[in-house]
């Protein structure tokens, strides 16, 4: 290779080098950019091994804790979604409300259910009556957050929205 | 007079990038030296002193001894050589006289202390004694197949004359003297079976007899002829290194998906972990503390002034409240936290984003409840 440059005219030498430091710009950029994307990768790679190695670490703990919670909860007074829908439904009848399901959390033992409950130009009287309704059937069913305000166009009613959440203890022989 | 010969001809070829001088034109002295000071001016002086012409007339060169106590000088005439004979100079590595293959081959334990090269045309005796393992001295003579018997027996008379030294063993070596480069661009002079060892470009600086310009212009083209070559050998070998670094990646990059691909196998594993601990801790947070929106409502109403209306309530979490509210009287606001702060189960109360418009000032207010807060008097 050596020899060959050295044999060529010192036009032929300036035009090779030229080309071959242009060559070598271009693909070593490219190769340092693709080469530090592939490090991030591999970076990003080993976290997450990391992180779902402590998870699977932290997993019987976990679960202990799942069953422990539960402990004291009364399967027989515990909810499904459709139940804890239909509850809802019942407890909301008379009421200008809207029930849609959300998502749903699940272990082997529980499974807890989201729901969005919506009421409308309602007077505070009828709420608390679903409230107090609601309350008696805690902790299977509760409010997880719930925003009140007040109807602008109709004068001493309220609009609520709740998000609430429904126990369902799963039975070991489902 | 007994001789040993060696009598192997060879044909090597001449290396275009070393020109050889036959010695005949030379003139060659062996000269002290001091070893403690410069060699060259040393030399310069004992030339102009020895010499027959002044010494820019002359190509001149110069080799030193091991011990730096003697120096092998010599000297040509300028005009023995032709403008054609110069023409090649200047693109030559080195421009040497033939001689100085006999200066440089080793001599073994069993070397004779003379040689007698002899050639077609030429005659070479060269003597060595015992002060240096520079020839003492070196003596040359045209010659032709008529008188060449008598010229050999005149020049080793002559040689012994000169130097004293014993010329009862000497050796014949015959046949032109040969040069060439080796792939480190040092160069080899050989005769028969001599050989010189390789002998570096610089190290043969002071033995080319080119004019001192005429050899650091050629110094500097080489440097820049170096430089060219040494960044074009530099960028190869980054190519190179790139072509490893992109085998390499593709090879990782298999492996980073390969190994991508267990953790998205896992993914679902670890996306139930995740729900039983979120699951754990609802479950933790609502044995604890449950959410009673419209108790902390109540709560917070009793110490209500009559100017402050609410417009919109939200929770954050079991023991926060957001309420947007307005009031018509500016001063019932900074009571209204008053009141409240000095409830019992009230943590803290945070008034913010206070407007003023129409004699209506609206603002935002942050209620957060101490834990445990209905068995401390609230909710009732």
């Amino acid at each position: 290779m050596k020899r060959f440059f050295i044999q060529r005219s010192k036009r032929e030498q300036v035009l090779i080098l030229l080309f071959a430091l242009i060559g070598l710009a271009w693909w070593g950029t490219s190769l340092s950019a693709r080469a530090n994307d592939q490090y991030r990768g591999w970076r990003a790679a080993h976290e997450e091994f990391k992180t779902q190695e402590l998870w699977l670490e932290q997993r019987e703990a976990i679960l202990e804790r799942v069953v422990s919670a539960g402990e004291t909860l009364d399967p027989s007074r515990a909810l499904d979604s459709a139940q804890s829908f239909a509850e809802l439904d019942r407890m909301l009848s008379g009421l200008n409300a809207e029930v849609s399901s959300q998502r749903t959390e699940r272990t082997q033992q529980f499974a807890l259910h989201g729901l969005q409950v919506n009421i409308r130009r309602a007077p505070l009287s009828d709420i608390l009556k679903f409230y107090g309704q609601l309350s008696e059937r805690a902790p299977y069913l509760g409010i997880d957050s719930c925003v009140i305000s007040t109807d602008r166009s109709s004068r001493g009613m309220l609009n609520v929205n709740f998000r609430i959440y429904s126990i369902e203890v799963i039975s070991s022989e489902e | 007079m007994p001789a040993t010969s060696t009598s192997a001809s060879v044909h090597a070829t001449t290396d275009p990038a070393v020109i050889l001088l036959t010695g005949e034109r030379f003139f060659v002295r062996r000269i002290p030296i001091a070893a403690d000071s410069p060699a060259a001016p040393q030399v310069e002086l004992a030339l102009e002193t020895i010499s027959p012409f002044p010494l820019e007339q002359m190509f001149h060169g110069h080799v030193i001894d091991r011990a730096q106590r003697h120096a092998l000088v010599y000297s040509a005439y300028r005009r023995n050589f032709s403008a054609a004979e110069q023409a090649d100079w200047a693109n030559a590595e080195s421009v040497l006289p033939d001689f100085l293959m006999h200066v440089f081959v080793p001599r073994g334990s069993q070397a004779t202390d003379a040689t007698l090269h002899e050639t077609d045309a030429a005659l070479t005796a060269i003597a060595w004694d015992s002060e240096s393992e520079l020839p003492a001295l070196i003596l040359h003579r045209p010659v032709s197949n008529e008188n060449r018997e008598q010229s050999k027996a005149e020049l080793l008379a002559e040689l012994t004359r000169r130097t004293q030294v014993d010329l009862e063993d000497h050796s014949i070596v015959s046949g032109p003297i040969t040069a060439k480069l080796n792939e480190k661009q040092s160069v080899l002079l050989s005769c028969e079976e001599h050989t010189t060892p390789p002998l570096s470009t610089a190290f043969l600086a002071h033995a080319d007899v080119r004019d001192g310009q005429v050899l650091a212009t050629k110094r500097r083209a080489n440097r820049s002829a170096s430089l060219w070559c040494n960044t074009f050998t530099l960028v190869i070998v980054a190519l190179v290194l790139c072509l490893v670094v992109e085998l390499g990646m593709i090879v990782t990059s298999k492996l980073l998906d390969s190994r991508q691909g267990r953790l998205d196998e896992r993914n679902p594993e670890i996306e139930k972990i995740e729900s039983a601990q979120n699951l754990a801790n609802r479950l933790e947070t609502l044995a604890a503390e449950q959410l009673r929106p419209f108790e902390m409502l109540a709560a917070i109403n009793a110490p209500r002034p009559q100017s402050v209306e609410f417009l919109r309530v939200s929770t954050r979490g079991p023991l926060q409240l957001e309420i947007d509210a307005q009031t018509a009287n500016a001063n019932d606001l900074r009571t209204y936290e008053a009141a409240l702060k000095s409830l019992p189960f009230i943590a803290s109360v945070t008034i913010s984003d206070s407007r003023s418009r129409s004699g209506l000032t609206t603002f935002s207010l942050e209620v957060t409840f101490k834990p445990r807060w209905t068995q401390t008097g609230g909710g009732s």
